[in-house]
């Protein structure tokens, strides 16, 4: 009885404070070690399924890759083309969607060859400002490299386009079938040839350069944005959410430890800036899937896309803002309204919950804006080297107007 | 005998401990596409049938494009009324509205086509119906008395309460008509692309905007008031959803943002009884 005694007070401690020890390991566990999320299908990151978001819910992918700017030739010279009926770049989306690619080929080009064209008066021109990728739009590079363009060269044929990197100065002659671009060169004949312009080489690639000085058009919005509450249940669901709050008062909402939210702090904050990760462990995607990727995740944010549309890819980033009439909005001075980076344990969107909700008709307001050549000038007088600006391009900042619009 | 109890509670409680981490650890976490309700195509077709909703065959699942548009908010009819000889007008300036009755009878004979055709005639004689070129015939909110035209443009046509010409028929004879006009308009911006007419109907299911048992007669895409701003009526491109109630009979229009896919909930809807 005395030794059952004994026996069963061991045990007893054995067990509590084997509870103890292993309640304290799976804490630990839990606490720092990411490796527990490795369940999650992997497939996921890099593979939001091209088809998904081909037919996803709002609009299509291409809607986030249309080209941002178009431009044509008068008199040898070079302009930025602009329609207020016809939007070209819209245009040019439209008809290569009805078009099939049939063959992609590299053509030898150097600086000067890829100049020549930039100069080319034969052909209409639309960009991108930022170099994407041919396999984004299908798998037509088949196992090659990615293929990267910012630049399309529209000739005079419906039977082939001319792709251009910029940086690279890499040609791809893609020849098509049923391509019919006869309404985009309807639509450039017709268009405004106000804003005389060049291409520059700079560091990485052309930028775009106002030969002279422009009145520039000033656009007002009627602007909202969407509570805390519509990104915490958009981006971690509705159940399983906590919040914690840390030492300066911003506040983090997380789902399982493998989604987290931080919201901007409460009280005045006016930069509505949020930052969402979702740790996964595996590779970095591609250049493609990147691209493709960071479209899932903006989409789930839930901002109106109406003008949002691609704007930098550079190392594992991928940034997306608005545009209005071909030219970026920089919030808070120098914000992008979605920037979605990539790394081995996680996926980061810091994104801007301003929506660009109603626009209000213009109402004559400019401002003008020096050529860009005279910019650089100031520039250099300001110490800068011109061999080390890397690009140069016109956005609009944001503004708070004050004058009663209704 | 106390310090026995405390290491039993100890261990209860650690074991409860134990195990409520082991769940968390075993669980997987949620992922983001799962917050998304990503319901395929087919299966929202299915559950429609299911609910008894019915659609047209061939909806599109094509984009379309469409603009934002602006209009000067000004009185356009008022100064329009001395040139309406064949008709006695009045304008009512609270309601923006011209309510006419013709001096003469005209008789509207033979069928559908013919009365068309003669209203027509009538509606784009500028000593009756003043920019009556500018309005079109729209069957979807017409009944067997009245004849609904809406104004057009070369942007597309405008179903708003603003922009609206009612002829009123009685014993095969026009009666009067009411009509407003909103002026001409302007893209705001340039052309962008919309939604698919298929992605508005299927928003407005998801949205618990098609009761059970109902059949979509009509999707068509044309632009409604958002907003006035600035003195100018704000227009958007919209897909118009006329759903027939298949008990009731009762036929509404419904409105889908043709940019976000968003419902317009505004007091513009018309209750159509044929």
């Amino acid at each position: 009885m005395k030794f059952k005694f004994k026996f069963g007070n061991f045990f007893l401690f054995l067990g509590t404070a084997l509870a103890i020890i292993l309640s304290i390991v799976l804490w630990i566990f839990i606490m720092t070690n990411d490796q527990r999320f490795s369940h999650i299908d992997q497939q996921r990151s890099s593979s939001v399924d091209k088809e998904q978001l081909r037919n996803r819910n709002t609009k299509d992918l291409y809607d986030l890759y249309i080209p941002t700017n178009s431009y044509g030739f008068k008199n040898g010279k070079v302009y930025r083309l602009y329609d207020s009926k016809n939007n070209l770049p819209f245009e040019f989306s439209k008809d290569l969607k009805r078009a099939k690619v049939d063959n992609v080929s590299s053509e030898k080009s150097n600086q000067s060859s890829y100049e020549q064209l930039l100069n080319n008066p034969n052909f209409i021109q639309l960009t991108y400002p930022d170099e994407i990728t041919l396999k984004l739009f299908g798998d037509y590079s088949r196992g090659k490299s990615n293929r990267e363009f910012n630049r399309i060269f529209i000739p005079s044929s419906n039977k082939w386009i001319y792709l251009g990197d910029d940086e690279t100065n890499q040609l791809y002659r893609v020849t098509l079938k049923n391509g019919n671009f006869d309404r985009l060169r309807k639509y450039a004949k017709d268009a405004s040839y106000n804003d005389q312009v060049e291409f520059v080489r700079l560091k990485s690639g052309y930028s775009t350069f106002y030969s002279k000085e422009i009145d520039w058009k000033v656009y007002s919005y009627l602007t909202n944005h969407q509570s805390d509450s519509y990104f915490v249940n958009r981006l971690l669901g509705t159940s399983g959410v906590s919040s914690r709050t840390s030492k300066d008062g911003q506040t983090t909402y997380s789902l399982n430890y493998s989604n987290r939210l931080r919201v901007p702090k409460a009280g005045k904050n006016p930069e509505h800036n949020y930052l969402y990760t979702s740790y996964e462990k595996g590779k970095i995607p591609s250049t493609t899937n990147r691209l493709l990727d960071s479209v899932y995740y903006v989409h789930n944010l839930g901002l109106t896309e109406q003008d949002l549309r691609f704007f930098d890819a550079d190392n594992n980033s991928v940034s997306y803002t608005n545009y209005i009439e071909g030219t970026p909005v920089f919030l808070n001075q120098h914000d992008v309204q979605v920037n979605t980076t990539f790394s081995t344990g996680a996926v980061s969107i810091a994104f801007n919950s301003i929506n660009f909700q109603i626009p209000i008709p213009f109402d004559g307001q400019t401002e003008k804006l020096e050529s860009t050549g005279q910019m650089i000038k100031n520039l250099q007088n300001h110490g800068i080297n011109k061999d080390d600006i890397e690009k140069v391009l016109v956005g609009f900042r944001v503004e708070k107007d004050n004058s009663t619009i209704a | 005998m106390d310090h026995k109890r405390i290491e039993w509670l100890f261990l209860i409680v650690f074991l409860l401990i134990d195990i409520y981490l082991g769940i968390e650890i075993l669980r997987s976490p949620v992922s983001l596409s799962n917050t998304n309700t990503n319901m395929n195509n087919s299966n929202i077709r299915v559950e429609m049938r299911a609910d008894g909703i019915e659609l047209p065959n061939n909806i599109s699942t094509s984009q379309e494009s469409g603009y934002y548009l602006a209009a000067k908010n000004r009185d356009y009819l008022s100064d329009k009324i001395s040139s309406l000889t064949q008709v006695d007008a009045s304008y009512s300036k609270s309601t923006n509205t011209l309510t006419a009755t013709p001096k003469d009878v005209i008789q509207l004979k033979g069928n559908k086509k013919d009365v068309l055709k003669r209203l027509d005639m009538f509606k784009n004689d500028s000593r009756n119906v003043p920019y009556g070129m500018q309005f079109k015939y729209e069957a979807n909110m017409s009944g067997d008395d009245n004849y609904t035209f809406v104004q057009t443009s070369e942007y597309g046509s405008i179903y708003d309460n603003s922009a609206l010409l009612t002829i009123n028929v009685k014993d095969h004879m026009i009666e009067n008509y009411t009509m407003s006009y909103i002026g001409p308009v302007s893209p705001v911006r340039e052309l962008q692309s919309t939604i698919s007419p298929w992605h508005a109907v299927r928003a407005m299911y998801t949205d618990r905007e098609l009761a059970n048992n109902s059949r979509v007669t009509k999707v068509k895409l044309g632009y409604s008031k958002l907003t006035e701003v600035r003195g100018s009526t704000i227009l958007l491109p919209t897909w118009l959803v006329w759903v027939e109630n298949k008990t009731t009979k009762n036929v509404t229009l419904k409105r889908v943002n043709a940019y976000t896919a968003q419902m317009i909930q505004t007091n513009t809807s018309y209750n159509v009884e044929k």
